[in-house]
């Protein structure tokens, strides 16, 4: 079901390729804003209790997740 | 075909048949105060998950506001490495893996920070750098059971403090060839990274991870062959080692009729190896855009100016200048910046002392640092020597006692009696002693060798040790002719 | 039941003390007891918080104390904005029950305006859908005709001041997930310029997309949410930095002299003849008070729907990768991490947002990226430019909001025929300019019908001048 529902969405989307796109910018942004920064200042944290309490799985304040497939990092 | 090329764990001499291709990765944490996007403190070793926030936990709903102090660091390094500085834009990086909060690393792909720099190496050789980008830190995973080893663990914790960290990543051409510079190179890096201040460069503390890129090829060839890419290397002697091994582990199995697969590999320092490692992220695919929550970065002349118009003095431009000033090798000069006596030795040459003495004295003598020895009591010093005014042993004996209370060279040579002693006093003393003592001189003239000590020794004693045997030796010869 | 009353007279009276903010909660919260069983509104009534609230608005001014422009207005927030310490689920299985230890920007502004956040309103899965009926907990019916969807995503801030549980609420829109809502509740709906409001708090379906807006019954309510929620954050990157118009000043501004646009791509034969007919009325209205109108072509704006469906999906994809069961929200257990992140989507996750994000993450891989996300950004630039160059010759646009009014509960099951809904509201999300929908009479069913009004970016001031004028011309 999934399958024929993607194609019919693709086949529409297909209908981009008929516009002459060649020298058209991309538009990743609606506002055309630049540098926006803030200090190097600290700001308060959460406690871990804040968001712990809700986590599925936590032990001694650290995420509790079962085994990690694959080599260290 | 040689045991020691099919045996790569056997410490053996290079087969100039082949060449190494090494390229490095190094990830650099700046040592900002807080992450890159959000006001969490940059701290190592607090207690987990303290400096967490919604934005570096990437809880849903929340956003990223970029660090200033981030960016000004990471264009301070990339002038530090001679890159083009550009405007830029950030990319999301799509993987899933535990410690990544949101599932996504926020990086720059298309548009990096930095592009096409170089590191000059102590022997004068350059090394070109692809780019240097910016990108946050993942969190740290903690596995459990299993002695700690990731394969054999019951479950794994995950401590965020470390995500959102800001990172440069800095890429080099794979144009390095031997180990000795990749160590050469990784160690100016750090190095740079001290003298801008961008960066504590701590290999041990995480703070500059180094990851090795490493293939071979025949010499004389200019093709790449498949590469592998070491992780796990926390320490320069270990990068060295497993370049080595790597390279190594290549040739033999070219020389098998096998090849090595492309693959990240695990470096085992403890075993001396490399395993491989199928890594997280070998996804193959990591789908990435612009980042939709972010605005692009786009510095100005002016931003650029000013950074380089506060860029303090780098090592290969402090050896350039001392290389110069001194009218030496480069090489000659590694050590010298290395101790960040420099500046020293520039200040002795301008107040007139001899290049020679002064690099040899910075070599051999000052290892443990100037103490209170200035450019002018050290140049006056090395002047005396070059001079005659003092032996190379007295000259030692002085300038240990300027670094310890910082006194004149020629008040100190006065308080230990070692006045200038010239050949006419020493003649005025060897006539006394011909006078005392006929038979032994008779018995030197006429070719004596032994006796020639006991005049020596005689003279020493009435000066105090403070008379250049070799001028003695050399008055004595000289009165025979 | 007590009549209903707007939130600009809930807000002067409870400041002038002629009724308590007290009050005014439980003639609300009574409505919802009577009708919510059948409209299914909320996924959460916030009673006790909001009495606790009120309560304290009423302290206040019982003290003489400054109070803000909403105090006293209850308001419905839709179930996608962090509330901190209060269930917000994006109407998903995989966050049923998260508690965020956050705010939303634009909760903590409306908390300082005095407002009483009455609960947590239904939406269509994390704000995928035009119809509220991919919720996990059940869809939300459409007050004026319970067999009728209300639209969607934000059909249950759009219900809940339909049906009088509160007198403003407040949504987000994506690809029309205000302004469809509304006009098939017979409501003023906003999107506002992208970044005029912050999205901070705002859990995310599509970054470059997604805005927050103000459902109401008339157009100086729309107003004065939008002055109260609108202007710069410093924790939204996307955020403007300048000043943010001033809207509830404008409502009486004269529209003598505008140029009035009608979209005539956006008035064909897809375009139920009812929509084209309220547009029609809408124009000659507008010039019987001075303005001129005109027609324009936009063609690309067709072209929008395409592009909106690789650059939401996309987006979406990225964003929703975090809902892995690691830190919040369902987990299903296996035996390594990578199979409990699928074992928890899988279960987590509603069949409309799986085909998205299964959308998403094709439009975005190697080898299709170009051909699709690629080709996307790029149709926006030129809808965006195709409506800027409209702009020099007109001050606003209208077209129809919606294609039809509301349709039955199945009646699209089909999700592209579902997909043609938001056919009128997606240009604007993907340029980022304004637009509302204001209700302008009903249909041969007897349902509203809306009128959209679009204006070029920050063009807020000229938009609701038009809209009070339309509001007016309907009195």
């Amino acid at each position: 079901m999934f399958t024929s529902q993607m194609s019919a969405i693709l086949d529409h989307v297909a209908e981009l390729q008929t516009l002459e796109l060649n020298d058209v910018e991309p538009m990743s942004h609606p506002m055309p804003l630049t540098n926006v920064v803030r200090p190097d200042v600290v700001r308060p944290s959460l406690a871990p209790a804040d968001f712990l309490s809700s986590a599925p799985a936590a032990e001694a304040d650290m995420f509790k997740v079962p085994p990690v497939l694959g080599e260290e990092r | 075909m040689s045991k020691s090329q099919a045996n790569p764990n056997k410490d053996s001499t290079w087969n100039d048949e082949w060449q190494m291709v090494i390229g490095l990765e190094v990830h650099v944490e700046l040592d900002t105060k807080t992450k890159l996007f959000c006001g969490c403190a940059n701290s190592f070793g607090n207690a987990p998950n303290t400096n967490t926030c919604p934005t570096c936990l990437g809880l849903p709903g929340s956003l990223p506001v970029i660090n200033e102090t981030a960016v000004s660091y990471a264009m301070q390094l990339g002038r530090a490495l001679h890159c083009d500085v550009h405007p830029s834009i950030f990319a999301r990086k799509n993987y899933f893996y535990p410690d990544m909060p949101k599932d996504y690393q926020v990086t720059q792909y298309d548009q990096p920070t930095n592009a096409d720099g170089h590191i000059t190496l102590p022997s004068g050789k350059q090394i070109g750098i692809e780019r240097a980008h910016i990108e946050e830190d993942t969190g740290k995973s903690t596995h459990i059971g299993g002695g700690g080893r990731i394969s054999d663990a019951t479950y794994t914790l995950v401590d965020y403090n470390r995500a959102g960290v800001p990172l440069v990543e800095v890429v080099s051409n794979p144009v390095m060839h031997s180990s000795e510079d990749a160590r050469a190179y990784v160690a100016e890096l750090r190095d740079i990274l001290l003298a801008t201040g961008v960066s504590d460069a701590k290999m041990e503390e995480g703070s500059m991870r180094v990851d090795a890129n490493v293939s071979v090829r025949p010499t004389g060839s200019n093709e790449l062959r498949t590469r592998c890419e070491i992780k796990n290397i926390n320490s320069l002697r270990s990068l060295g080692r497993a370049i080595e091994y790597e390279a190594r582990r290549h040739i033999a199995l070219y020389d098998s009729g096998d090849a090595p697969r492309q693959e990240t590999r695990h470096w085992d320092e403890a075993a001396g190896r490399s395993r491989p490692g199928r890594s997280k992220e070998d996804a193959d695919d990591y789908r990435y855009f612009a980042e939709p929550d972010l605005v692009p970065l786009a510095p100005t002349a002016d931003d650029i100016a000013a950074i380089d118009a506060a860029m303090p003095a780098l090592p290969a431009e402090r050896r350039q200048a001392l290389a110069d000033a001194a009218s030496v090798e480069l090489s000659a000069t590694a050590l010298v910046v290395e101790r960040n006596l420099d500046a020293m030795a520039l200040g002795s040459l301008e107040a007139g002392a001899p290049a020679a003495g002064v690099l040899k004295h910075i070599e051999n003598n000052l290892a443990d640092g100037p103490g209170k020895l200035t450019a002018d009591t050290f140049a006056a010093l090395v002047s005396m020597e070059a001079q005659g005014d003092l032996t190379a042993t007295q000259a030692k004996d002085v300038l240990a006692e300027i670094v310890e209370t910082g006194a004149g060279p020629k008040v100190i040579a006065a308080a230990k009696g070692f006045e200038a002693m010239d050949a006419s006093e020493l003649e005025i003393l060897l006539d006394g002693l011909i006078a005392e003592h006929p038979q032994e001189w008779a018995r030197f003239a006429e070719g004596d060798r032994k006796v020639q000590g006991f005049f020596v020794g005689k003279i020493m004693k009435a000066t105090q040790g403070q008379a250049d045997g070799k001028m003695v030796n050399a008055l004595m010869m000289a009165r025979l002719g | 039941m007590t009549s209903r009353r707007s939130a600009v007279s809930i807000a002067a009276d409870v400041r002038a003390g002629r009724v308590s903010a007290r009050d005014v909660l439980e003639e609300h919260l009574a409505r919802i007891d009577a009708r919510e069983g059948e409209i299914n509104a909320f996924n959460l009534v916030t009673a006790e918080a909001a009495r606790s609230e009120a309560d304290a608005v009423d302290a206040r001014i019982a003290a003489g104390e400054k109070v803000g422009p909403l105090a006293g207005v209850p308001v419905a927030l839709k179930d996608n904005m962090c509330t901190k310490g209060v269930e917000t689920t994006c109407s998903s299985k995989i966050l049923e029950g998260w508690k965020p230890p956050y705010n939303a920007t634009v909760v903590d502004r409306l908390r300082e305006a005095g407002a009483i956040a009455i609960g947590k309103t239904n939406l269509d899965e994390f704000a995928m859908g035009s119809s509220t009926e991919n919720s996990a907990f059940g869809p939300t019916r459409n007050p004026l005709d319970v067999s009728r969807v209300p639209g969607g995503s934000s059909g249950g801030s759009a219900a809940a001041v339909a049906a009088d549980f509160a007198p403003i609420s407040i949504g987000s829109d994506t690809g029309g997930s205000v302004r469809q809502p509304a006009a098939f509740c017979g409501l003023v709906g906003v999107k506002p310029t992208y970044g005029l409001v912050s999205r901070y708090g705002l859990i995310a379906f599509a970054s470059s997309l997604d805005q927050i807006g103000p459902f109401s019954h008339t157009v100086a309510d729309a107003a004065l949410v939008m002055d109260s929620i609108a202007g710069h954050d410093p924790l939204d990157s996307t955020s403007i930095t300048g000043a943010a118009p001033s809207l509830s000043a404008v409502l009486n501004s004269a529209v003598s002299g505008l140029r009035v646009g009608i979209i005539s791509d956006l008035m064909g034969d897809e375009m139920d003849p009812d929509m084209r007919s309220a547009v029609n009325n809408a124009g000659a209205a507008l010039e019987a008070a001075g303005a001129s109108i005109g027609e324009v072509r936009i063609p690309t704006a067709l072209s929008g729907l395409g592009a909106y469906y690789v650059v939401a999906p996309a987006e979406a994809s990225s964003n929703l990768a975090r809902y892995d069961g690691v830190r919040y929200g369902l987990r299903v257990d296996a035996a390594n991490t990578g199979l409990m992140n699928e074992a928890s989507r899988t279960a987590g996750f509603g069949d409309e947002v799986k085909r998205r994000i299964m959308l998403g993450t094709y439009a975005l891989s190697a080898g299709y990226f170009d051909a699709y996300y690629g080709s996307a950004q790029k149709v926006r630039t030129l809808i965006a430019a195709e409506f800027a160059s409209a702009y020099e010759d007109f001050d606003v646009l209208i077209s129809p909001t919606t294609p039809t009014s509301a349709f039955e509960f199945g009646a699209k099951s089909d999700p592209v025929e579902m997909y043609m809904n938001d056919l009128c509201t997606i240009p604007s999300n993907l340029t980022g300019d304004p637009a509302m929908s204001v209700p302008y009479g009903t249909d041969d069913n007897g349902m509203p019908v809306g009128v959209q009004i679009l204006a070029p970016t920050m063009g807020e001031t000229v938009m609701f001048t038009v809209a009070a004028e339309l509001e007016r011309s309907q009195a």
